[in-house]
């Protein structure tokens, strides 16, 4: 059991949010670590590597000259003078992502390979839930995809809605910064270490991978919205519970109410029903998802299988989804919602995606009931306890326990983190388990 | 100094003995006598520390199959196991520190390749 305060300055208690790591040091290189004090309000600053940092916050003697020395050499400035004075806006080439994950394409002409403006865009992941996005692209070619719940790896479904004719290429621009950090890791050396450790440490990490795989290995679950970003179908049809027909068409007129097919130059079209009196169809076209992804080519969608489809809801609505108007929704879901067998559309790419990672659970056991008392599954972990979200409450106070493990020698805890006043702090300790 | 002298023979013996012992020992780990009959993995687990002070590690939901019959004298732990898990899927693992692994499939690598 660890008891943790958060004091400010002047020694009164406040609330901040903590990390806490609690880790084996015995075959740990005592090298430099940087804490968070040191490093937003130093390294994270001064251009190049700045040895020790802690060191300038230590209370040393010569810290505060050393510090003067520092800057002096390092040539601090808060600001890049030339984005301050340019007419320019800044513009920042990653948007933090507070609400949404955002996922960037560019579209380009299929013929001049050049990027395009002005195109309606959209992403979908196709599935059992409806996660549909649009967007338009900029005269980059650039279109921003505002997503939620693309969490672990997904397919993607891209799109523009040039239907049967295959104008654009889209394509996913990456997410992640190509510029590195110079700063680097403390190098590691095996052969440094004494030969007992090395097979101990073998031991040990072979034991827990064998004892415990699956539990090393647990994510949190992440809760996905079920409900579609329209809400609730004013028509939903069981195809089961209805006379099978042959084709889609035929499905559609016997007796999905809301919806009409018309031909247009030979080609079947679909149009929603307004529901009111001598108003008739809708003259916008409707939106038309299967298994989430948008269908635009009408004709290779009336090609169906129709055995294949489970549900169709319909939405008799005018809708409007960003920069796009539908005049009504129809929603097909298959039955294994992987678009069974449907041929896209020709500009429409699938394409793995990795979205966010899910939350993995530490894993630290528990020995509060007997049978965890008497369970003979080694415990070898090197580290103890790993928390990056402790708060302490307004007295500035919280408590932690955990279980050390059967692995003999000295551990350490590090305690960082910032209070609610921007205060950052760093605390570690140290103790053996015999 | 006849005395001198057998005292003197006297230790030298004591000492080669001591080696041999120690040597024999060292190779054969602690031997011991015993007779399992029907033992689960828990009997079987619960004996061998008993008889040697061994930390047997060991996953119960992976070996609740397993069955042991043996009766023996003056083996140690290396020979227990190899015959208790005689054509199972069944390894085990011995490290330095005397700790026991028994596992159902996977094998843990224990000796240091360098200094056998």
């Amino acid at each position: 059991m660890i008891d943790i305060r958060s004091l400010s300055a002047g020694s009164v208690p406040v609330p901040a949010d903590l990390s806490i790591a609690i880790y084996n040091a015995d075959s740990l290189k005592q090298g430099v670590q940087t804490g968070i004090d040191s490093y937003l309000l130093l390294s994270s600053e001064l251009k190049g590597t700045v040895e020790q940092p802690d060191f300038y916050f230590s209370g040393h003697p010569e810290a505060s000259l050393a510090l003067d020395n520092l800057m002096l050499t390092h040539g601090w400035r808060r600001f890049n003078w030339d984005q301050v004075l340019s007419p320019e806006p800044f513009k920042p080439q990653f948007i933090p992502e507070i609400s949404y994950h955002i996922v960037p394409a560019r579209v380009t002409s299929s013929v001049t390979k050049r990027p395009v403006g002005d195109i309606r865009s959209y992403l979908s992941v196709p599935g059992k839930s409806v996660r549909f996005y649009n967007g338009t692209s900029n005269s980059d070619g650039r279109v921003d995809f505002y997503t939620k719940g693309l969490n672990g790896v997904q397919p993607l479904v891209l799109q523009t809605n040039s239907g049967d004719t295959a104008l654009y290429n889209i394509d996913l621009i990456s997410v992640f910064s190509d510029k590195y950090s110079g700063r680097g890791l403390i190098p590691v050396s095996l052969s440094s270490l004494p030969v007992n450790t090395l097979l101990i440490n073998s031991i040990n990490m072979q034991a827990l991978n064998i004892y415990l795989k699956e539990r090393l290995n647990q994510f949190v679950e992440s809760s996905t919205d079920s409900v579609p970003f329209y809400g609730q179908a004013k028509e939903k049809y069981l195809l089961d519970d209805y006379t099978r027909f042959p084709t889609v068409e035929e499905v559609l007129r016997e007796y999905v109410l809301s919806v009409g097919v018309r031909r247009r130059n030979g080609k079947p079209t679909m149009q929603v029903y307004t529901g009111e009196v001598n108003k008739g169809f809708f003259e916008e076209q409707p939106l038309v998802l299967m298994d989430g992804v948008p269908m635009f080519d009408r004709v290779k969608f009336f090609n169906y299988e129709p055995l294949k489809i489970k549900s169709v809801e319909v939405l008799p609505k005018m809708y409007f989804y960003g920069p796009d108007v539908y005049g009504g929704l129809i929603r097909f879901s298959i039955y294994n919602g992987n678009l069974d067998g449907m041929e896209l559309d020709p500009d429409a790419s699938i394409i793995d995606y990795e979205g966010l990672q899910q939350v993995r659970e530490f894993y630290s056991p528990r020995y509060d009931s007997p049978d965890q008392l008497n369970s003979r599954l080694p415990d070898f972990r090197n580290l103890l306890f790993w928390k990056p979200d402790v708060e302490t409450g307004s007295d500035g106070r919280t408590l932690l326990s955990f279980y050390t493990s059967d692995r003999p020698g000295t551990y350490r805890g590090v305690i960082q983190g910032i209070t609610n006043q921007g205060q950052a702090g760093k605390y570690t300790f140290d103790f053996k388990v015999k | 100094m006849p005395v001198t002298y057998h005292l003197r023979a006297l230790i030298c013996a004591w000492l080669i003995l001591c080696g041999v012992l120690t040597h024999a020992q060292g190779k054969q780990g602690i031997t011991f006598n015993g007779k399992l009959e029907n033992a689960g993995i828990d009997q079987l687990a619960g004996f061998l520390h008993a008889a040697t002070g061994y930390r047997i590690y060991y996953d119960q939901t992976k070996f609740d199959s397993l069955r042991v019959n043996l009766e023996f004298s003056e083996k140690n732990v290396d020979w227990v196991l190899s015959q208790a898990f005689l054509n199972t899927k069944y390894r085990y693992a011995i490290d330095f520190q005397k700790n026991v692994f028994l596992t159902a499939g996977d094998e843990i690598v224990v000796m240091n390749e360098g200094k056998r």
